[in-house]
């Protein structure tokens, strides 16, 4: 009796241990991702000490007008973006990898990044406009509804009989092949100084930033996040199997259609901004699931902050790779990502998964 | 006390008719009772229907459970799940799926701690799910369904991979669950003779429809081991007067 009492206390101890080295972890990623922010900051073609830095965010008014300017207009969009980009299509891929049942799912693999970039590649191409517009924002609205459309087509796929989380994997890299197929018809019939743009704008590049867009990147998260929040349980419980969860009254068609109109918003609204940024939202919820588990409570903050440290990191590397020139940072996370995406396929016996 | 009868239940794949007018005497707490029949009998497919997993004609009728039909506790047979989770979170999951709260509270805690316990499975607590053998994965299993306190549990084959020891184990410790607590247990199995020794009652499934239910040695009988599972076999009481069933050959 004693024993047991004294076994039990020590299990209750063990898991509290646990949860407190998770807080913990969480604590250390927030830290790096504010070192890498001002880092980011720092850097650029006009370099500046980072305690000049950290002194015009805290007092702009005191600062030179110089550093002002390029840290509030240029530099600070560019780095929160990257952060909040990164954060958000890792949450993206972290649900949909949840949802799905699928490591490798990602809003890259599943065709959203493709579908943005050929609806991007219609406005740079041809100016053509889906919604009736002002021209600014035609791309980015161009390539959120196209985003939308192959969202919709896996959704309404996905709701045939009998086709299960595998076969809507495997329609996502369908779709993704033929929307590249189609993007490379644009180009095809495209000028040259459109294709370069075509070009430029499926690299992804955070040089498009700005406030009001970092502003809707935000809100996006800000509006979805508490809908995760609210079914942290129910979600982590779909890792346990459909049947499991159905058997705890989750409703687990109608959590998975919901989660992926949600994360389709995560995805599509960051891809229409910033261009085509892979292999973050597939990165980005494996090192925050490997790091912390896949309990919701822990494994949905920890996919926000691998997410944008990871792509903030990408920012910074991107600046530094060619002294005075900054790198599409697409290209950078893409050369980061496959290798790790390679790492995945063929490391599934180590319980990455 | 919970009180559980089938009324003509039915389901279907895809037009294919797989449970056909399932009707049977009413269960009370208390009581286990083996679900047994051949494979692809339809015997997951009642514990889905009853489950409510799947729709279909008929009705389950459950009087007197506290929690209505989330007092129906289900524990399926494919439990492959690779979730980067240990067995003690993805038990104190299970619980918290009825108080959405991401507060944790010490008797939630203290709850899982005497469920594993009691199952002998405390030293797996913050091993991996994806690292367990196919045994421990069915005890991790049960575990999870009896978090959730059912007051009807549906376990399908939960000793399908269990070590001779675990299943007797297991069967004893459903029992004295059922007796001291006044759960309900249906357990699909396939063992006659620990059905004849663990279970109170037995449903023969065969073919979708249920072809006998009753107390288990007026059910489980030569001609119904015939008729369903096309074997020649005589049930005989052993020294301590259980019934044995002892096959000769197929028919």
């Amino acid at each position: 009796m004693n024993s047991s009492h004294v076994a039990r206390v020590g299990q209750q101890a063990i898991y509290r241990t646990l949860v407190r080295r998770k807080r913990s972890l969480l604590s250390v990623l927030a830290v790096l991702l504010l070192l890498s922010l001002l880092l980011d900051l720092a850097l650029g073609p006009a370099s500046y000490r980072l305690e000049d830095v950290i002194g015009a965010l805290l007092h702009p008014s005191s600062a030179p007008d110089q550093l002002r300017v390029v840290l509030w207009e240029i530099r600070l969009p560019v780095a929160l973006m990257a952060a909040t980009v990164g954060a958000a299509l890792s949450l993206a891929g972290a649900q949909m990898q949840t949802i799905l049942n699928n490591p490798l799912a990602s809003p890259f693999t599943l065709g959203v990044s493709a579908a943005a970039s050929f609806g991007a590649a219609l406005g740079l191409a041809f100016g053509l406009k889906l919604f009736p517009t002002a021209t600014e924002y035609m791309v980015p609205l161009n390539a959120f509804a196209m985003a939308m459309v192959s969202v919709l087509i896996i959704h309404l796929l996905s709701l045939r009989r009998g086709v299960g989380t595998e076969t809507i994997v495997l329609l996502g890299i369908a779709l993704v092949f033929v929307f590249n197929a189609l993007l490379a018809l644009v180009q095809y019939f495209a000028s040259e100084q459109a294709v370069a743009a075509v070009v430029f704008w499926t690299m992804g590049s955070l040089t498009k930033a700005t406030w009001p867009k970092l502003a809707v990147t935000c809100l996006v998260i800000a509006l979805t996040l508490p809908l995760f929040v609210r079914r942290a349980w129910a979600l982590t419980a779909l890792r346990l199997g459909d049947d499991k969860a159905a058997s705890f009254g989750i409703n687990v068609a109608r959590l998975r259609w919901q989660t992926l109109v949600l994360v389709s918003l995560l995805a599509a609204i960051p891809v229409a901004f910033v261009g085509s940024i892979g292999f973050v939202g597939l990165v980005g919820p494996h090192i925050a699931r490997m790091l912390i588990g896949e309990d919701q409570r822990f494994f949905l903050p920890a996919s926000l902050l691998t997410g944008a440290l990871v792509l903030s990191v990408s920012s910074v590397v991107s600046k530094t790779l060619i002294p005075g020139s900054i790198f599409p940072i697409g290209v950078v996370t893409a050369l980061i990502g496959v290798p790790f995406f390679i790492s995945l396929i063929l490391g599934s016996r180590r319980n990455i998964w | 006390m919970v009180k559980l009868r089938l009324e003509r239940l039915g389901a279907s794949y895809g037009g294919r008719k797989v449970l056909i007018d399932v009707s049977t005497p009413t269960f009370c707490g208390g009581e286990v009772v083996a679900v047994v029949g051949p494979n692809a009998a339809g015997k997951s497919t009642l514990f889905k229907r009853i489950a409510g997993l799947i729709d279909g004609p008929g009705r389950v009728v459950l009087d007197g459970a506290r929690k209505g039909y989330g007092s129906i506790g289900y524990m399926p047979q494919d439990i492959s799940a690779n979730a980067r989770m240990t067995v003690y979170e993805s038990v104190l999951l299970t619980r918290k799926q009825q108080a959405p709260t991401w507060m944790v509270h010490d008797k939630d805690l203290a709850k899982i701690d005497t469920i594993l316990a009691s199952l002998g499975i405390i030293e797996l607590a913050f091993r991996q799910l994806s690292e367990l053998s196919g045994g421990q994965r069915q005890l991790v299993s049960i575990a999870q369904t009896l978090a959730r306190e059912p007051e009807v549990m549906l376990m399908d084959e939960p000793t399908s991979a269990l070590d001779l020891h675990r299943q007797i184990q297991v069967l004893d410790f459903m029992r004295k669950q059922a007796h001291e607590r006044g759960l309900l247990v249906f357990i699909a199995i396939h063992d006659l003779n620990q059905a004849l020794h663990f279970t109170d009652q037995v449903v023969v499934i065969a073919g979708g429809t249920a072809r006998a239910s009753g107390p288990s040695c007026n059910v489980i009988t030569e001609q119904i081991l015939r008729e369903v599972y096309q074997i020649d076999a005589r049930i005989e009481r052993c020294s301590q007067g259980i019934a044995h069933v002892i096959v000769d050959g197929v028919v």
